[in-house]
């Protein structure tokens, strides 16, 4: 920087330089308006032109689509091209050391750009480049244009005393004579540094990408390479004529350089947009045959611009949900032709696709102007912008009312058959329930007696007969919680879902069981896991399903001596699933083991052999699977795992 | 107020033998109760008047092994069986292998009683025949060995003359010890000796 104050200090130049730019286009609109016009000047005009349009058209159409940076960056070096054309001719035609100065000066700031704009172009195109090599690059360049504005003669020369005419291919062109700078090669390592860095992330983009990718690493690596390399001849032949003979033996040629990276880079994006057209094409048949097959398949297509709240939605689509020809469809009022009890949780599902997971899956019923349903299955899925916020949401629609009509009655069909076998299993039971009643009964008779002796007694003891009373309530209770369930699995009942412990489900059969698994000899031992989640599900099928489960290791070790008739029951929890295994000590197994499960399989002289398929049409309709091992010891094993309960958020 | 004897009961629902307890109970009888054959068969003592109010269906032992147990113990304990679910091959076996009465549930308290008295009667006969036997077999055991055989050939029937043959003595003697038996056992004529033979066990 001393040598700078120096520099400055010692200037000797009128003051006028200081603002030389006027003056120097005033002198050359002078000349120009003077002389023929030179076909330099056609020439350098005609790029500057061509540059000028290129960076306006793409400017244009970044301003159409914002998310093409890459013609951003592009117009931005299509621009700064024109202006270093301009600025060029100028210089070439520069009669004034002031005005020569003024010009190379402004060149700077046109230099500026472009790199920032080359950077900028393969940064976004690329997204390769390394960051370091950008920021250095980046400084290097506000250096030197720091440089170049600092009061002084200019950024490449300590003093220009005074333009020389020269003859160039029979034109008469103005060159500087002077003495350089001595920072002047850091103007030339900026070059090569973005020689390097356009190249290094080329060369990335090239190991990285398939063919099109190495297509543009070697057409834009290329061009910019070439530009950079005929710059940097350019620009020593210039300088170095300066440093060595005091004056440059060319004049600066550096348009024509920068013409070949806009034509490497307007061929890329032109390249880009015929591509882009194309895609186009394609696009629209792939519409057209999409749509064909939307209507084959009775599909209804719609798409929700979710930041205007409309939604398009194809002409079948409006039938589906009842919606005339023309009417706008926003969010509400697609809510609004749903079933009501349909509205919150389709509502939810939306909101889900939106915050979260991206696809929207939802089955509900839309209300017909007659009062009737139909059932409409929708898969959607959301697209999201660069900041992760949503744009659109496109899918389908599809009339699932028959399938749902046939899965209701199928659903029907089991819950009868699955009332019917419960009954027969029940009947199974009907002694031993019996006697679970018969037990509370004779306690309640045995002990009202007891209270009839002491009340005839003189004076009768009340405190004990109230605790008599007590005990006899508690009894009565217990022989009420017998018949309610009894009611329960008796009852032909719709399926209900509510969570749902296994653990006391398991406690409630093992009391329906408890006096059959006695007079059996079955000793029963139970592992409830504490803590075990909840399940969703009806409590009356899945008791059904412990029944039989109970019921048929009881019948499997009916042949065993009295002490090895021992029953298991273990509760689990993993991977969000509950897990409920029963143990017997039995006679175990067929060798096909899924056999079991097959309808009218028994091993039993009056057995149906529904109880099984029954229990694994239950579990199979509670999102869950049961299935039977050999136990490794002796017996079987029967589990099933259901999904846990997710727990809604507060 | 009948406090001969003990009533043992034996069921394995609580509230049942907190009833039963209640009701023996006002009635005077001492009760002990348990949940368990197992338990029962640890803290009875044989040689008390007891009887048992035994549950068929239990865990484990139920109501008709434990009978057969005591059976094979040869524990005379009299037993009222009460169940919840009586078929009857279960009480034809329980009243065959020497049941007191073999009732239901819920049992009306006039029967559970009636039963229950009946049961201790036939614990005190029980009882009061074994007192009888062993104070004949105490009786026997003065006897010396002499003395046994001649009794035991008295008792088959033979005459003096036919006992000092066989035993190669004089018809005498075997009139002296044979006065001996009759005073040591406490008995008046032959027939009576024969009977008090056959409690014990002699001469089969």
């Amino acid at each position: 920087m001393r040598g700078l104050e120096d520099y400055v200090g010692g200037a000797t130049r009128p003051p006028a330089d200081r603002l030389g730019f006027r003056d120097a286009i005033a002198d050359y609109n002078h000349r120009f308006s003077r002389h023929r016009m030179s076909w330099i000047t056609v020439i350098w005009f005609t790029a500057a032109g061509a540059c000028l349009t290129l960076g306006v058209l793409h400017f244009l159409v970044w301003c159409w689509d914002r998310s093409l940076r890459a013609s951003l960056w592009f117009s931005g070096v299509a621009l700064s091209v024109a202006a270093i054309a301009g600025i060029e001719n100028a210089i070439m035609h520069a009669n004034t050391p002031a005005a020569f100065l003024a010009l190379h000066r402004w060149g700077h700031v046109a230099f500026f750009f472009i790199t920032i704009c080359i950077v900028g172009f393969v940064q976004s195109y690329f997204r390769t480049g390394r960051r370091w090599l950008i920021w250095t690059l980046i400084a290097l360049r506000v250096l030197v244009l720091g440089l170049a504005f600092v009061p002084g003669p200019t950024f490449n020369f300590r003093e220009v005393t005074a333009m020389v005419p020269f003859q160039f291919f029979g034109e008469t062109l103005m060159a500087p004579r002077g003495v350089p700078t001595p920072w002047e090669p850091a103007g030339e390592a900026s070059g090569l540094l973005l020689v390097a860095f356009v190249a290094d992330a080329a060369v990335r983009l090239w190991w990285k990408g398939g063919r099109r990718e190495r297509q543009r690493a070697l057409v834009v690596g290329s061009g910019v390479a070439l530009f950079v390399f005929s710059c940097f001849a350019n620009s020593i032949l210039v300088h170095g004529g300066i440093a060595h003979g005091g004056v440059a033996r060319a004049p600066y040629f550096i348009t024509l350089s920068f013409l070949f990276i806009v034509a490497a880079m307007a061929f890329e994006l032109s390249r880009d947009m015929m591509h882009a057209a194309r895609m186009v094409e394609e696009l629209r048949e792939n519409e057209e045959s999409m749509s064909l097959a939307a209507r084959a398949a009775q599909l209804a297509l719609w798409r929700w611009d979710i930041s205007h709240d409309d939604i398009w939605v194809s002409p079948n689509g409006r039938g589906l949900y009842g919606i005339v020809a023309g009417e706008p469809v926003t969010l509400l009022r697609f809510l609004e032709t749903l079933h009501p009890d349909d509205r919150e949780a389709t509502r939810q599902a939306v909101q889900g696709a939106l915050e979260g997971g991206g696809t929207f899956n939802a089955e509900y019923r839309v209300a017909l102007p007659n009062g009737g349903v139909r059932w409409i299955g929708a898969l959607g899925k959301v697209e999201f912008g660069q900041s992760d916020q949503p744009l659109r949401m496109r899918g389908v629609s599809l009339d699932i009312t028959e399938r749902m009509t046939a899965e209701m009655e199928a659903s029907q069909h089991r819950a009868e058959l699955a009332h019917l076998t419960r009954v027969a299993t029940l009947n199974q039971l009907s002694g031993s329930l019996a006697h679970e009643l018969n037990q509370p009964l004779a306690i309640i008779l045995s002990n009202a007696q007891a209270a009839q002796r002491l009340l005839a007694q003189s004076p009768p003891d009340i405190a004990e007969v109230s605790e008599i009373l007590a005990d006899i309530v508690g009894e009565d209770r217990r022989a009420g919680e017998v018949i309610h369930r009894l009611r329960a699995l008796l009852k032909r009942g719709e399926t209900v879902v509510l969570p749902v412990s296994l653990n006391a489900v398991i406690e409630e059969v093992l009391q329906l069981t408890h006096g059959d698994l006695m007079a059996r000899g079955v000793v029963v031992r139970c592992d409830p896991l504490d803590g075990l989640p909840e399940v969703e599900g009806d409590r009356v099928q899945l008791q059904q399903v412990l029944l039989n489960l109970i019921l048929n290791a009881a019948d499997s070790m009916s042949a065993n001596p009295p002490r090895e008739r021992r029953l298991h029951l273990v509760t689990a929890h993993r991977n969000g699933a509950v897990r409920v295994s029963v143990h017997d000590e039995g006679c175990g197994l067929p060798a096909d083991a899924e056999k079991v499960f097959h309808p009218f399989f028994t091993t039993k002289p009056h057995g149906l052999g529904l109880g099984l398929p029954i229990c694994r049409a239950i579990i199979d309709a509670h999102g869950g699977k049961l299935w039977s091992e050999a136990d490794p010891a002796s017996g079987s094993v029967f589990h099933f795992e259901l999904p846990e309960r997710e727990l809604q958020p507060a | 107020m009948s406090a001969d004897g003990i009533v043992y009961i034996v069921d394995d629902e609580a509230g049942m033998r907190k009833a039963l307890c209640r009701l023996l109970g006002l009635e005077g009888f001492e009760t002990r109760a348990f949940a368990t054959a197992r338990e029962f068969l640890a803290e009875y003592r044989a040689g008390e008047i007891a009887c048992l109010i035994l549950d068929v269906a239990m865990p484990e032992l139920d109501g008709i092994a434990l009978q057969r147990r005591l059976i094979q113990l040869g524990v005379g304990v009299a037993i009222v069986f009460l169940t919840g679910h009586g078929d009857i091959p279960t009480s034809v076996q329980a009243i065959k292998s020497g049941a007191v009465d073999f009732l239901t549930k819920p049992v009306n308290d006039a029967d559970l009683l009636r039963a229950v008295r009946t049961a201790l009667k036939l614990a005190a006969t029980r009882h009061m025949e074994q007192a009888g036997i062993e104070a004949l077999a105490a009786r026997r055991a003065t006897l010396t060995p002499r003395e046994r055989e001649v009794m035991v050939l008295v008792v088959a029937g033979k005459l003096n003359k036919q006992i000092a043959a066989d035993l190669g003595a004089a018809e005498q003697t075997i009139k002296i010890h044979r006065g001996r038996v009759m005073r040591k056992m406490g008995v008046e004529s032959v027939a009576d000796l024969v009977r008090a033979a056959e409690q014990i066990g002699i001469g089969k």
